[in-house]
């Protein structure tokens, strides 16, 4: 198997198999535009992911390298967060530093599977709280008024207290 | 939970959320920093469901919107269902069905039937605690537990019997089997209002209604129950209020006789007490100076003899003559002597296809011919062309007959 060296933001470089790192479709298309030789020892710098992120990207891209590719999103069906793989719970035990980060760096290199299990993660922190819950989950400052609070709070009653 | 219950538990939809601990980072604002790469919000958001978006809304003012933002692109009509299979001892039991975006879909109106003689819900619906409890509770107090959320409007209504089909049947149903009760969830249709309300008839009672229908409001289609068998006028004097004469074969127009209604509504009036002799309304509703996109029809297919393939024609005729948009729902009222009607709904389900299909029999149908778009061009097909000169208020009493209205928008 070919391999492809990825450079990330602080200059450290990964090599890694093709097809690993094509599962970014961000890589995938840079490789086919720019029509990378196999034989090249080219370097692909990805200036907006450092190594500590890019090393656990690279590790879950590996493991997950012959997974079927993920359904398409239907904005009408519900979509699942009680599917994450235990293998995946593991990879996420970070903290929402890191997890943002991945986020973000799963959105830049486009990798679906990883963009959803981070934020489907991130959903899970959400659901089955109260607002107040969530607010100190994410150490948000509450911006309503108490009147628009108590407006917002009727519109949109619904089992708080269950 | 006894595992013997041979009902469906409304819970066992609601699937469990992994327990997610993820920690803080020091001087690291998470909910600023997905807030500050857009669509990530929304994307988290995207795996919400309706009651989690809600309270998602009462978080801080920027979330309200994504979320509102997120809401408002599930608007496809979700629903469930609950039937019985007879049959053999194996197969016997109720099956509980829904449409994959329950608890995911918008929420503008909900309408749900139950059958009135079937319902034993403690035998239907287990709850996962004390059944001693469930059987003091009643259908509409259990579903806004477990269903339906607050601050919508939504009814229940107990009738004869309820044939609904949400989806094409892929495995046919073994012996003739009745929905002991059903849902329809209707998401919030863009520029278009719902309104419930009881007519009390022996009042003519005009003010009340100016609550729910202004002045600037067209009614574009009104579906009327009532409990008791009422004369014409009764339903006249409720028409001549919403609807303008001239407009009369431009409003769809369905109901029927059913055995109660309960209404849960967001706008609560002063509190009082409805008479039988009442008339239940949902209108749908757009205000005059504002497009919207959205279409309501009804037709009365006549006739007690009709053969399926009699049947079938007609709903040909109706269809062609009807646009459909992007997302529809229909409603179906058969008159409950009619014989052979059975079928009926399935037949409704295969001339259009994916659209859910509310239905049930009646003590008496209601409703009269609207297809808005060949009111201009008189219609070649010539539904009623004489009808459109004369322009009265159509007969909305029926005999014989099966009603079909269909809501359709985009």
């Amino acid at each position: 198997m070919p391999n492809i060296k990825l450079q990330s933001s602080d200059g450290e470089t990964f090599e890694v198999d093709v097809e690993i790192a094509k599962c970014s479709v961000t890589i995938k298309t840079m490789l086919e535009d720019l029509g990378m030789d196999d034989e090249e020892e080219e370097v692909v710098p990805l200036p907006n992911v450092n190594s500590a992120i890019l090393r656990k990207v690279i590790h879950w891209a590996t493991y997950h390298k012959d997974d079927p590719p993920p359904p398409e999103d239907d904005e009408n069906k519900e979509k699942r967060t009680d599917d994450i793989s235990s293998w995946d719970a593991d990879f996420l035990k970070v903290d929402q530093g890191t997890l943002f980060e991945l986020i973000l760096a799963a959105n830049y290199l486009d990798i679906k599977g990883l963009l959803d299990v981070t934020c489907k993660t991130v959903a899970n922190m959400i659901k089955g709280k109260a607002p107040e819950e969530i607010r100190k989950t994410f150490n948000i400052k509450n911006d309503f008024t108490a009147s628009e609070e108590e407006q917002v709070r009727k519109e949109n009653e619904w089992c708080e207290e269950k | 939970m006894s595992e013997n219950h041979e009902g469906f538990c409304v819970k066992s939809f609601k699937y469990r959320i992994p327990e997610t601990n993820v920690p803080p980072t020091e001087d690291f604002d998470f909910a600023e920093a997905l807030e500050s790469v857009y669509p990530l919000l929304e994307t988290v958001f995207s795996y919400l469901n309706y009651q989690e978006l809600k309270i998602c809304c009462q978080v801080k003012k920027s979330w309200e919107e994504v979320a509102e933002t997120v809401l408002s692109r599930r608007t496809t009509p979700s629903w469930f269902t609950c039937y019985k299979v007879r049959g053999r001892r194996k197969n016997k039991g109720h099956v509980f069905k829904h449409s994959t975006n329950l608890n995911n879909s918008n929420v503008g109106t909900a309408i749900i039937l139950y059958d009135y003689c079937m319902i034993k819900l403690h035998e239907y619906i287990c709850l996962h605690t004390d059944n001693f409890d469930l059987s003091r509770k009643t259908v509409p107090e259990y579903l806004e537990e477990e269903i339906i959320p607050q601050n919508t409007d939504y009814c229940v209504l107990s009738c004869a019997k309820v044939v609904s089909c949400f989806e094409a049947p892929k495995e046919q149903r073994s012996s003739p089997s009745c929905d002991i009760i059903v849902g329809l969830i209707i998401p919030k249709i863009p520029n278009v209002r719902t309104a419930m309300f009881h007519y009390k008839v022996n009042k003519k009672d005009a003010t009340e209604i100016g609550q729910y229908v202004r002045e600037n409001d067209q009614v574009k289609c009104l579906l009327m129950f009532s409990t008791r068998n009422l004369n014409k006028s009764a339903y006249n004097g409720l028409l001549t209020i919403l609807i303008p004469e001239c407009f009369a074969q431009m409003v769809a127009v369905g109901g029927g006789i059913i055995m109660g209604t309960k209404t849960f509504q967001h706008v609560k009036p002063t509190k009082r007490v409805y008479s039988s002799s009442d008339i239940f309304c949902i209108a749908f509703i757009q205000d005059r100076s504002i497009a919207a996109n959205f279409n309501a029809y009804s037709y009365v297919i006549l006739g007690d003899d009709l053969t399926k393939e009699d049947f079938t024609k007609e709903l040909q005729k109706f269809r062609s003559n009807i646009k459909l948009r992007e997302k529809s729902v229909a409603f179906r009222i058969c008159c409950s002597a009619k014989v052979g009607a059975e079928e009926e709904t399935a037949l409704v389900n295969k001339v259009f296809p994916n659209i859910p299909v509310l239905g049930f029999n009646a003590g008496g149908e209601l409703g009269w011919n609207c297809f808005s778009n060949t009111m201009k061009d008189g219609g070649e097909d010539g539904i009623h062309p004489k009808k459109r000169i004369k322009q009265k208020y159509p007969s909305v009493y029926q005999q014989w007959s099966t009603v079909l209205v269909i809501l359709t928008w985009s």
